[in-house]
């Protein structure tokens, strides 16, 4: 079958083997799957006891609490559903700059298509968005290997321009997500302005926000020789300079600015990853999951 | 400052590379498209002032760099403070007198004498040396110190000229001139002076001149005294700087004219009496009105018969002066016809006496005399050529004359004809041949002979001889005693002369001049006879004596000597004597304002020492006040070789004149002794500079640019 990636080579594919992508909170789905559903239903998770009504199923009386109480209680276990991966990608001319082969729009769109595929082919629904100064695309809700290649094309036809509105188009972007799932953000976020904001309110419609962060490995180091006129992507930024004179300034603000973001996503519980452009994807997102996955696991 | 390697210095262009490049480099630059723009402009708002004072510090440094290896390498150097001439030595004295007589109220254009007499003395205090003590002294019919003694301290000296004020009391000198004599008497002092501010009246000098003369006789030469008149002045005070034949006859007998020149500082449109003489006698007398201190008359015609005379100009005795100085020059108002009587073939083959002779000769040229010389004859035919118009008879290898030449020779030599004798041995024979002559006998009492010892005669040396030196040349004076010990025997014992007698010992008054230093010459001149008699050995054949050489010495000495206005007699002040210079080394010198200024520009107006202690400064730019007296002093920089004091020179000096530093000038060796470095040579300094420079630029350089490895990464997680 092809899969219809465009971004991921088949080694890729097949370094990424079996893992899986899991809700760590509670996600709304429309099948039985692996991931832990705010409704009740039929699954062997323990959620607590309710009254009887009438029609309910007799089997799920719990004998021992009316021996206990001489009233009727009914078990109650947590639904599993499949869950609604979101993965919204910064389409923005930041994005596009690159000091390697892999630029950070060509890596962001690599690491959505791999969480794309991974989700899809554990029978997950995805959807994919782009967003620069606003949503500029967003693809529907889809399920299976075969919507890979809806998701594929959305991502290969973003054209960046200038401008970065990160809280605006995420605002937008949260009105076409009717139901609670994960909402992965894969950005720059050097547009340091309302960011955070933006994802809580993300977060506050109920979605596990993830943000993953991509820079070039050059914005990381600044090792930048001779003399350099910068000119901004998205600003009328210009500035002549010899970056190895403030390097150790720009290193400073940099690793403010990416504690700051830190911080203050912690704070909103939103989970954050700083992703170099020369990381493989397989092995990013290996490492990754399984943190996250062993996170979940300790999670009370 | 100067600069060893002058256009090594250039290399401080250099300098401007690090700009150049620093330039060049901010052109050449990439473009990269950031994406972190935010970062960067906090990057920047935080770093750039620093980063751009560090640039600026570190170009700074890296242009001192080059600049100071520049200057290093052209080895800078900065003339050493100059020591005072009497360093090593009790400082100088002065005793400042002022007059301030009746005569001192009157003046021009409502500025009284007083007041410049005040002027003059505030200007001599200012230009006075460091640590110069002065006095100042009040003078009228009686002296009034003004100070208490010697003071070194210039302020109190100005101040107590600022008390200076005219009286209405007559002017005597003796009074003041013996009291700063007094206070300058017992003095240790390297140099003592005495300034007289005057307006130079005519009874200053004559009232009590007896007093006066004795005071002064007591305490000169020690003490000098220098006169400054202030002005104007009304009084005929002059001084004869120069005495020149201005155009010598020609052949045809054409009368010469002689320029008398005159300067004074302290005249001004005043009449001058000028008296000129003619061997010996009163011949001319001109009243010459000065102009703007200076002036100048012509005599002419001032004899009219053949021969050699001597012109002496005088000032006017009648008329007061301070100047008695009286210059004298050879001239001849026709050509002067030399003759050479030989018995030399001068057609052989050998070179002979004549031939060289001629060529010797030749420098008679120089003299600027019409000196004609005649084909040689032979001693039998000196009865026809020996006529009046032949002035200098040269028998050369004559040997033994006929009768009837030498009663021609008597007869010429009476008339006021010069002979010249020159041979080998035979010259006695000539001499003897001469002196059977009993009519002329008392021409030829002594002889002085020049040359090798292998034509020395054996006879007796001569006993005794009195030889009156004249001329500023001489170091000392009085009678040589010649003998086999006398300074003429040593002169003999290095072949360079011989003394016999043809008579006894006579005495006779003769002068000599010894002129080259090399020694080859000896000029002898006889009183009665107004040109020397030389005998010397002219026979290249038998000596190795540099023959022609010295031939040409002895002839241009000759010329020199007759021609070269001297001063004859004389002082700045009457019954006063200059103190003769020792010879000074032959070269260029630069004559200094006490203050260090160079009164004239660089060569070629320079002053040149034309011969030993006579100066001679010709110059079109005179200085901005001419009429003032001023004092100058020679460079001791110049003086290569030899470390001279200044040379203390008071001269009245008139604008577009010249004017002769020669027998008053006053040339004292200086006890510091020869500098060897007169630089004080700045290149370690520089070099440590530029060291500290290097150091400073590393240290800067590793300081405000890091290297990349220097700051750490932010790491990706992995």
């Amino acid at each position: 079958m092809t899969l219809g990636l465009r971004f991921l080579n088949p080694e890729t594919v097949r370094r990424l083997g079996r893992l899986q992508v899991t809700a760590r909170g509670l996600v709304e789905g429309f099948l039985a799957g692996l991931h832990a559903s705010p409704y009740l239903g039929a699954s062997v998770e323990f959620a607590g006891h309710r009254s009887y009504a009438p029609g309910d199923e007799p089997r799920r009386i719990d004998w021992k609490v009316y021996g206990k109480r001489d009233r009727y209680f009914v078990k109650q276990y947590r639904e599993e559903t499949n869950f609604i991966a979101y993965l919204l990608v910064d389409g923005s001319a930041s994005m596009t700059f690159r000091s390697r082969q892999t630029g950070k729009l060509e890596y962001a769109c690599m690491l959505a298509e791999a969480l794309s595929y991974l989700v899809l082919r554990q029978n997950d629904a995805a959807c994919c968005g782009v967003f620069d100064c606003e949503a500029i695309a967003i693809s529907p809700v889809g399920q299976g290997l075969s919507f890979l290649d809806q998701l594929s094309e959305i991502l290969a036809h973003i054209e960046p321009v200038a401008g970065t509105d990160i809280a605006r188009s995420l605002r937008q972007i949260g009105e076409y997500m009717p139901r609670r799932g994960m909402a992965v953000v894969i950005s720059d976020f050097l547009d340091s302005a309302g960011v955070v904001d933006a994802l809580k309110l993300l977060k506050l419609a109920g979605h596990e926000v993830v943000a993953l962060q991509v820079l070039d490995p050059q914005e990381l180091a600044f090792d930048i020789s001779g003399p350099t006129r910068f000119d901004g992507l998205e600003t009328p930024f210009s500035a002549l300079i010899e970056p190895h004179r403030i390097r150790r300034a720009y290193l400073e603000v940099l690793h403010q600015h990416l504690h700051a973001l830190r911080i203050g996503l912690g704070r909103a519980g939103i989970e954050y990853r700083l992703v170099g452009t020369t990381q493989p994807i397989a092995e990013m997102l290996r490492a990754y999951l399984a943190v996250r996955h062993k996170r979940r696991r300790t999670a009370p | 400052m100067t600069l060893t390697h002058p256009w090594l210095a250039l290399g401080v262009l250099l300098g401007a590379v690090p700009v150049i490049l620093h330039l060049a480099a901010r052109r050449r630059y990439r473009i990269v498209p950031w994406a972190a723009t935010d970062i960067l402009a906090k990057a920047l708002e935080n770093q750039a002032p620093r980063v751009r004072r560090a640039d600026r510090l570190l170009l700074a440094v890296r242009v001192l760099i080059l600049a100071a290896a520049a200057l290093t390498l052209a080895r800078p150097a900065m003339p050493r403070p100059e020591p005072p001439a009497w360093a090593g030595l009790a400082p100088p004295a002065a005793v400042v007198i002022v007059d301030r007589s009746g005569s001192m109220q009157t003046g021009a254009g409502g500025r009284t004498r007083i007041a410049a007499a005040r002027d003059r003395a505030r200007e001599l205090v200012a230009a006075m040396p460091a640590g110069t003590r002065a006095s100042l002294l009040g003078m009228d019919d009686r002296a009034l110190p003004l100070t208490a003694g010697l003071d070194a301290d210039r302020q109190r000296l100005l101040a107590s000229v600022d008390r200076l004020a005219a009286s209405a009391r007559n002017t005597e000198l003796h009074p003041a001139l013996a009291l700063a004599l007094r206070w300058l008497k017992d003095l240790s002092a390297q140099q003592k002076t005495i300034y007289l501010i005057t307006d130079a009246q005519e009874s200053l000098f004559t009232q009590d001149a007896a007093a006066t003369r004795a005071v002064l006789a007591r305490a000169l030469p020690e003490i000098r005294l220098v006169v400054l008149p202030v002005e104007p002045l009304d009084g005929p005070s002059a001084s004869i700087t120069d005495l020149e034949i201005v155009t010598p006859s020609s052949p045809t007998g054409a009368p010469a004219t002689i320029r008398v020149k005159l300067a004074g500082g302290v005249i001004r449109d005043t009449a001058v009496g000028v008296d000129l003489w003619i061997d010996g006698r009163k011949a001319d007398h001109r009243v010459v009105k000065t102009e703007h201190g200076v002036a100048a008359c012509l005599f002419e015609p001032v004899a009219a018969e053949p021969g050699l005379h001597q012109a002496e100009a005088r000032l006017d005795p009648n008329a007061g002066r301070l100047d008695n100085r009286r210059y004298a020059a050879w001239y001849t108002p026709a050509a002067m016809d030399v003759l050479i009587a030989t018995h030399a073939p001068d057609n052989s083959n050998q070179p002979s006496t004549y031939v060289y002779l001629q060529a010797a000769l030749e420098a008679l040229a120089d003299t600027g005399l019409p000196w004609v010389v005649r084909p040689a004859v032979r001693p039998v035919e000196l009865a026809r050529a020996l006529d009046e118009r032949v002035w200098l008879l040269i028998l050369a290898d004559c040997g033994p004359l006929p009768a009837e030449a030498v009663g021609d020779i008597s007869r010429f030599v009476e008339r006021g004809g010069a002979c010249w004798l020159s041979g080998g041995r035979d010259l006695d024979e000539t001499l003897a041949s001469l002196q059977a002559d009993t009519s002329s006998a008392a021409a030829w009492s002594s002889v002085l002979r020049l040359g090798p010892p292998d034509t020395r005669p054996s006879s007796p040396a001569i006993t005794s001889i009195k030889l009156h030196r004249s001329g500023p040349q001489f170091a000392g004076s009085g009678p040589i005693e010649a003998g086999p010990d006398g300074p003429l025997a040593a002169l003999a014992a290095v072949n360079l002369l011989e003394v016999r007698p043809i008579e006894p010992a006579t005495d006779g008054p003769w002068s000599v001049a010894l002129r080259t230093t090399a020694g080859r010459a000896l000029l002898l001149t006889h009183a009665s006879h107004r040109l020397a008699i030389l005998t010397t050995s002219l026979n290249p054949g038998t000596s190795d004596w540099p023959y022609r050489p010295a031939l040409v010495c002895l002839v241009d000495d000759l010329a020199r000597w007759l021609c070269r206005p001297r001063l004859v007699a004389g002082s700045v002040y009457p019954g006063l004597k200059w103190q003769e210079p020792p010879p000074a080394p032959a070269g260029r010198y630069a004559l200094l304002t006490p203050a260090g200024q160079r009164i004239l520009p660089a060569e070629p107006a320079d002053c040149i020492l034309e011969e030993p202690g006579i100066y001679r400064w010709q110059a079109d730019q005179s200085p901005p006040d001419a009429r003032r007296a001023l004092t100058v002093n020679v460079d001791p920089g110049e003086c290569r070789g030899a470390a001279w004091s200044p040379v203390q020179i008071t001269a009245w000096l008139p604008p577009g004149g010249h004017c002769v530093i020669g027998p008053e000038t006053v040339l004292q060796r200086s006890s510091a002794g020869p500098r060897t470095d007169t630089n004080v040579e700045l290149w370690p300094a520089l070099a440590a500079l530029l060291l500290a420079l290097l150091a400073a630029e590393a240290v800067l350089a590793h300081w405000f640019t890091p290297a990349p490895t220097a700051v750490a990464c932010l790491e990706v997680p992995t």
